[in-house]
C-alpha cells in the first residue's frame, strides 16, 4: 500500500531524514522549528512519530536512560527505505503540481 | 530544575507504555536544558504544564486515515473530545466559570479528603491494631473519663484474663538526654513493659526489640529510638546499636530503632498525648506491691485470636467480681459502686474523637460541591438553550439520541476533568495552609498529603460530578423538540415550562444545602465565642512559661530540688523587664493534670464515705499575683512555708464555698487532709479564685494547692509577668535556667496566650474550616438565585411586555419577580431547617454553651439567606420593568 502522508508528517519525515542518527523527539521538533519557524508542541510531534512508526515508514528503538531525562530512556527514531520512498513520492508530486507556476506560488 | 511534580506524575501515568519514556524524558531534557535557562524558572513550569495539557489533545490522529485503520487511537470519543475543546475554546468566559466553580469544589473536597485519609483511614502500622483494647479502670456508669490503671491492678490482669493472650503496661517519662556532646534536648520517653511491641505486632527496623527479660532491675538498662530521633539527634547512624546514651541521668545502651511510622502513642491515648521519641523497658515487678490507688499506667491487652468480645465482657466481668471480692474497700464503696475494668479498642481510643469533626467537615464540603455542582448544571441548562437548534438539526439528519446524549456527557466530563486537575492544584496549595492552621492538636494532621489515594479520589468525584452536572442538561437538550427549535421564535412553549421547573427545583435545593451549612457555621462559630467569652481565672497577657524537668538522679533530695527552685525564682525575677517570677506544676491549661481524694476535719472519712475530689496543684510563693489569680482571703505562701513547719495549703473558692460557706474568710484555719496519709493535716492559710486548669469548655474541680517549698516536685513551670512583649524574654529565660543548672533542658518555652489559645486550637480549626466552607456556600448559592431569576425574567420577556403594554405598573412586574425568587428562597428555607434539625444530633457533641437547635443561630441564618435572595433578585426585577414591550412583542 502506498501510504499518504500529510503536511506535518512530510516535515517529520524530511527532519528524519536531516537528523540522521541523532533523531529523536526534541530535535525533530526543534530541526522543524529552526528551519521553518513553526512552534509544535510535544504531544504534535509524538503523535506524529507514532502514526509514522503504525505506517511502517520509521522505526525506532530506545537508548541509555540518563539523568538530564530524569533516568529516562532516550527513544530513537529513524526514517526506513519504505519512509524514504514515500516522502520521495510526496515531493515528486507536489513538485509536478507546482512546475510551471513559478510566478503564481513561488516566492 | 525539577519540572512541576504534578505534572510529571500525570504524564507518567496517561501516556501510553511505548512511548512514555521518550516522550516524557525528551520533555524533561528540553525543560531543564533549554527552556528554564531562555524563560525563567515560572515560565518554564507554565510551559511544561501546558505541554501536559495539550499531550493527549494531540496524540489522537488528526490525518484522514480511515477509523480502525492506522494507529487506532482515532475514535468516537477523540472525536467527541476534540468537538468539546473546540466548544469549550470558542467560549472560553463561560468555559471558565464552570472549571472554576468545580475547581473550588473538587479543591476543597480533596482538601478535607486529604485530612481524613491521613488521620482516619490510614492504618495504624499494627498488625495486631485491631485486636487491641486499651483497659481502665471506670466509676462512672458511661465509663466516662477512664481512670489509669495501678501496677498490682495491671498484674492481676495480666494473670488472670482468660479472652486476651497479652496484656501491656504503658506510662509517660520525661526523660532528658544529655552526655552525647549536643545541646541537652527533652526528650517524650514512654516506660513500657517489655512485650508491648510483641502485643502490637511491630518490629524494629534495625536491631532487636525488647527481650522479656530487659525490664528486671537486674538486667542492663537498654532502650529503644524512634527512627526520627535516630534521624534529628543522630543523623540516622548505621553504628546506633550498641551505643551508650544518657538518658534522664543513667546511662542506657540502645538495642534498635523503630520503623518510621511507629510512634506509639501515634495518636494521643487520653493524658499521653505526645509522640514517642524512644521507650524503656520496665516489668513493672518492682511495683507489684503498690498501693492501689496510684494509678499511673496506661492497659493494653490484645484478644486472643478467635475469642469474641463477648467472652472479652465476660472475663472483664469476672475480673469486677474479684477485684470487689478482694479489696471491697476500693471497688465496693460507696464512691465505687458503679466501678469496673471497660475496654475501649485502640482504634476508637486514638482517633475517636477527631471523628465526629472530619466527618462534619466532610458533610460541609460535600453539601459546598453540591451547590457548585447546581450552578454548573444550571449553565449548562441554560446554553442548553442556545444549542437546542444545533441539537434538532443532528436529530433531523438522523443521529442517535444515545449518540447526542454520549456526545453531551463527554462535554460535562472534560469540564469536570479540568475542574478535578485545577482542584488538585488548589489542594496542593491549600492542604500545607490547612495544617498549619490546625496548631498541632489532631493527631497526623502533619503527615497530610496530597497523595495517590486523594488522586483516586479526585478522579472518582471529578467523574461523578461530570455525570451529575452533565445528566440533566443532556437528557433535556437530546430530547429537544424538532418543531419547536427549528421553526424560529417559540419561546415559552412546553419544552421551556419543563426547564423552569428543572431550574428552580436545582437552585431550592442550593438554598436548603446552602442552610445546612450556614447553620453549622454559624453554631460552631456561636460556640466558639461562648469560649473565648469563659474567663480563665487568670490573666494570660503578658506572662511567659517555661516547663521543665529536673533529671532525678541529680535531684535527689527535697533539698536540691527546693534550691534550685528558688535560685531560678530570684534569677527569673531579676531579669530585666521582668516584673514578677513564680513555678507552678501542673501549668494551667498545658494538658497535664493531677487529682485525688482528700479528707475535709470534720467530714465523715471511713472506707464507705464518698471522699471529695479535687484537682491538685503545687506553687512558689507570688505565683497566683504572677498569674493575676484573686487572692480571696488569708495570705499567700511565703519563703517561710518550707518542709519541717506545720503544712499549709491554699483552696479555691470552690472548695471553700462547698465545705465552709460562701464567706471565703471562714475557710482560713479550717484543716484538710490533701494526701490521705493519717495525722498529715494541713491548715488552709488562703482562699483564691477557681482556675479552668484544662481549658474554657470545662469548669473543672475543686481546686488544692501545696507550697512547692512543701512539697517539692521534679517538674515545674516557670512563669514570669513582663512589663512588655512576654515571648522576647525566652532567651534570658533559657539562660537564666542553665546558669543555675548547666545540662538541664529547655524546650518548651511558650507564652501563657499560647498555652491558653492552643487549649481551643482544635475548636477554632473547626469554626474556621466551617466558616470558610459556609462563604463558599453562600456566595455559589446567591449566584445560582441570580442566574435562576435573569433566566426566568428573560424567559418571560413576552409576557412581561404584553403585561407592560396592558398597563400593567412597573413596582407589578418588580413585586412578581421578587415574589419568585423567595419563593424559592423560603421552600429552601424550609427544606433546609427541617434536614438540619434532624441532623443537629450530629453536631451537638461538638457545641459548647449552646443547643444544636439554637433558634438565634437557624433564624439569622434564614433571615440572611431570605435577604440575599432578595438582593439576587433586585438585578433581574429592575431589568424586567425596563422591557420595551414594542421589542418584546416584535421578538
Amino acid at each position: 500500500m502506498d501510504a499518504y502522508i500529510g503536511e506535518f508528517e512530510q516535515l517529520v519525515l524530511l527532519a528524519l531524514v536531516r537528523l540522521g542518527d541523532d533523531a529523536y523527539g526534541l530535535s525533530v521538533q526543534r530541526e522543524i522549528a529552526a528551519r521553518t519557524g513553526r512552534a509544535t508542541t510535544f504531544g504534535t510531534v509524538y503523535s506524529t512519530l507514532a502514526r509514522l512508526e503504525t505506517k511502517g515508514l520509521v522505526e525506532s528503538w530506545l537508548g541509555e536512560p540518563t539523568a538530564e531525562r530524569g533516568g529516562r530512556r532516550k527513544k530513537h527514531f529513524q526514517i526506513n527505505a519504505e519512509g524514504r520512498r514515500a516522502i520521495k513520492q510526496s515531493l515528486r508530486a507536489i513538485r509536478q503540481m507546482a512546475r510551471g507556476l513559478d510566478g503564481a506560488v513561488e516566492t | 530544575m525539577n519540572p512541576p511534580a504534578l505534572a510529571l506524575w500525570i504524564l507518567e501515568h496517561f501516556v501510553v507504555d511505548a512511548m512514555r519514556d521518550g516522550f516524557v524524558g525528551d520533555l524533561v531534557e528540553h525543560y531543564r536544558r533549554d527552556v528554564v535557562p531562555t524563560r525563567g524558572l515560572i515560565a518554564a513550569r507554565l510551559w511544561f504544564w501546558r505541554e501536559t495539557i495539550f499531550a493527549p489533545l494531540a496524540w489522537p490522529s488528526r490525518s484522514s486515515t480511515p477509523v480502525n485503520a492506522g494507529d487506532g487511537l482515532m475514535s468516537t470519543l477523540a472525536a467527541d473530545l476534540r468537538f468539546a475543546l473546540r466548544l469549550f475554546a470558542r467560549k472560553p468566559g463561560f468555559t471558565a466559570l464552570v472549571v472554576l466553580t468545580l475547581a473550588l469544589g473538587i479543591g476543597a473536597n480533596a482538601a478535607i479528603f486529604s485530612v481524613v485519609n491521613a488521620v482516619l483511614l490510614r492504618p495504624l502500622p499494627y498488625r495486631f491494631a485491631d485486636r487491641t483494647a486499651l483497659l481502665w479502670n471506670a466509676y462512672d456508669p458511661s465509663g466516662i473519663p477512664p481512670f489509669a490503671v495501678a501496677p498490682p491492678e495491671y498484674f492481676d490482669l495480666k494473670e488472670q484474663l482468660r479472652a486476651y493472650d497479652q496484656v501491656a503496661a504503658i506510662s509517660k517519662q520525661s526523660s532528658a538526654i544529655v552526655g552525647d556532646g549536643g545541646e541537652p534536648e527533652q526528650l517524650t520517653a514512654y516506660v513500657v513493659t517489655p512485650n508491648l511491641f510483641d502485643l502490637l505486632g511491630a518490629a524494629p527496623r534495625l536491631g532487636r526489640g525488647f527481650h522479656l527479660d530487659d525490664g528486671d532491675a537486674a538486667s542492663e538498662r537498654v532502650i529503644l529510638l524512634s527512627h526520627a530521633l535516630w534521624m534529628r539527634r543522630f543523623g540516622g547512624d548505621s553504628n546506633i546499636v550498641g551505643k551508650k546514651l544518657n538518658i534522664g541521668g543513667r546511662i542506657r545502651t540502645v538495642i534498635g530503632v523503630m520503623p518510621a511510622a511507629v510512634r506509639f502513642p501515634d495518636h494521643p491515648i487520653s493524658w499521653l498525648r505526645e509522640r514517642a521519641d524512644l521507650w524503656i523497658p520496665n516489668s513493672l515487678e518492682a511495683s507489684r506491691g503498690e498501693e492501689r490507688g496510684n494509678q499511673y499506667l496506661a492497659v493494653l491487652a490484645r484478644l486472643r485470636e478467635g475469642a469474641t468480645p463477648a467472652q472479652a465482657t465476660a472475663d472483664l466481668g469476672m475480673m469486677r467480681q474479684r477485684f470487689r471480692a478482694a479489696f471491697p474497700d476500693r471497688y465496693a464503696s460507696v464512691s465505687a459502686k458503679d466501678w469496673r475494668i471497660t475496654s475501649v479498642p485502640l482504634r476508637d481510643q486514638m482517633i475517636g474523637t477527631v471523628r465526629p469533626v472530619l466527618t462534619l467537615l466532610s458533610a460541609a464540603v460535600g453539601l459546598v460541591l453540591m451547590i457548585a455542582c447546581v450552578n454548573v448544571a444550571n449553565l449548562l441548562l441554560a446554553r442548553g438553550q442556545l444549542r437546542q437548534r444545533e441539537m434538532a438539526v443532528r436529530l433531523a439528519l438522523g443521529a442517535a439520541r444515545a449518540r447526542l446524549l454520549r456526545q453531551l456527557l463527554t462535554e460535562s466530563a472534560v469540564l469536570s476533568v479540568a475542574g478535578g486537575a485545577l482542584g488538585l492544584v488548589l489542594a496542593r496549595v491549600g492542604v500545607p495552609a490547612l495544617v498549619r492552621l490546625d496548631a498541632g492538636t489532631m493527631p497526623m494532621l502533619a503527615e497530610t498529603r496530597v497523595d495517590g489515594a486523594v488522586f483516586a479520589f479526585v478522579a472518582l468525584v471529578s467523574m461523578l460530578t461530570g455525570i451529575f452536572v452533565g445528566v440533566v442538561p443532556a437528557l433535556q437538550q437530546s430530547q429537544a423538540e424538532l418543531r419547536g427549535a427549528l421553526g424560529e421564535g417559540t419561546h415559552g412553549a412546553g419544552d421551556g415550562r419543563a426547564r423552569r421547573r428543572t431550574r428552580t427545583a436545582l437552585v431550592t435545593a442550593q438554598v436548603a444545602m446552602a442552610l445546612i451549612v450556614l447553620v453549622a457555621a454559624g453554631l460552631l462559630g456561636r460556640s466558639f465565642a461562648a469560649l473565648e467569652r469563659v474567663q480563665p481565672g487568670f490573666v494570660p497577657d503578658g506572662v511567659m512559661t517555661m516547663q521543665l524537668t529536673l533529671p532525678r538522679v541529680r535531684y535527689d533530695s527535697a533539698y536540691k530540688i527546693m534550691n534550685f527552685a528558688q535560685a531560678l525564682r530570684e534569677r527569673a525575677a531579676a531579669l530585666p523587664g521582668v516584673v514578677e517570677a513564680s513555678a507552678v506544676y501542673p501549668l494551667p491549661m498545658a494538658g497535664e493534670g493531677w487529682s485525688g481524694s482528700f479528707w475535709v476535719e470534720g467530714e465523715p472519712s471511713g472506707p464507705n464515705a464518698e471522699l471529695p475530689h479535687g484537682e491538685y496543684a503545687v506553687a512558689l510563693p507570688g505565683y497566683f499575683h504572677t498569674m493575676r489569680i484573686p487572692l480571696l482571703a488569708g495570705r499567700d505562701f511565703t519563703a517561710a512555708d518550707v518542709r519541717g513547719i506545720p503544712k499549709v495549703v491554699i483552696v479555691d473558692e470552690t472548695l471553700a464555698r462547698k465545705h465552709w460557706g460562701a464567706n471565703a474568710q471562714t475557710a482560713v484555719g479550717k484543716r484538710l487532709n490533701p494526701n490521705g496519709d493519717p495525722g498529715d493535716w494541713a491548715t488552709v492559710i488562703g482562699v483564691v479564685g477557681h482556675v479552668h486548669s484544662h481549658g474554657p469548655q470545662e469548669a473543672g474541680e475543686a481546686q488544692i494547692y501545696q507550697p512547692m517549698l512543701q512539697r517539692p516536685q521534679t517538674v515545674m513551670a516557670v512563669v514570669v509577668r513582663s512589663g512588655s512583649s512576654p515571648a522576647l524574654l525566652a532567651p534570658a529565660l533559657r539562660d537564666a535556667a542553665h546558669a543555675v543548672d548547666r545540662d538541664l533542658p529547655v524546650n518548651k518555652m511558650r507564652t501563657m496566650d499560647d498555652v491558653v489559645t492552643s487549649v481551643i486550637a482544635r475548636q477554632r480549626f473547626n469554626m474556621l474550616m466551617l466558616a470558610v466552607f459556609a462563604a463558599a456556600a453562600l456566595v455559589l448559592a446567591t449566584v445560582g438565585l441570580y442566574g435562576v431569576m435573569s433566566y426566568l425574567v428573560s424567559q418571560r420577556t413576552r409576557e412581561i411586555g404584553i403585561r407592560i403594554a396592558l398597563g400593567g405598573q412597573p413596582s407589578d412586574v418588580r413585586t412578581m419577580v421578587v415574589r419568585e425568587s423567595l419563593l424559592i428562597a423560603v421552600t429552601g428555607v424550609v427544606i433546609g431547617t427541617v434536614v438540619s434539625v434532624a441532623l443537629s444530633r450530629f453536631v451537638s457533641g461538638l457545641l459548647f454553651g449552646i443547643a444544636a437547635t439554637d433558634w438565634t443561630t437557624y433564624g439569622s441564618v434564614a433571615l440572611l439567606l431570605l435577604v440575599v435572595s432578595l438582593g439576587a433578585a433586585y438585578g433581574p426585577a429592575r431589568r424586567a420593568t425596563r422591557i420595551d414591550p414594542v421589542r418584546a412583542l416584535r421578538e
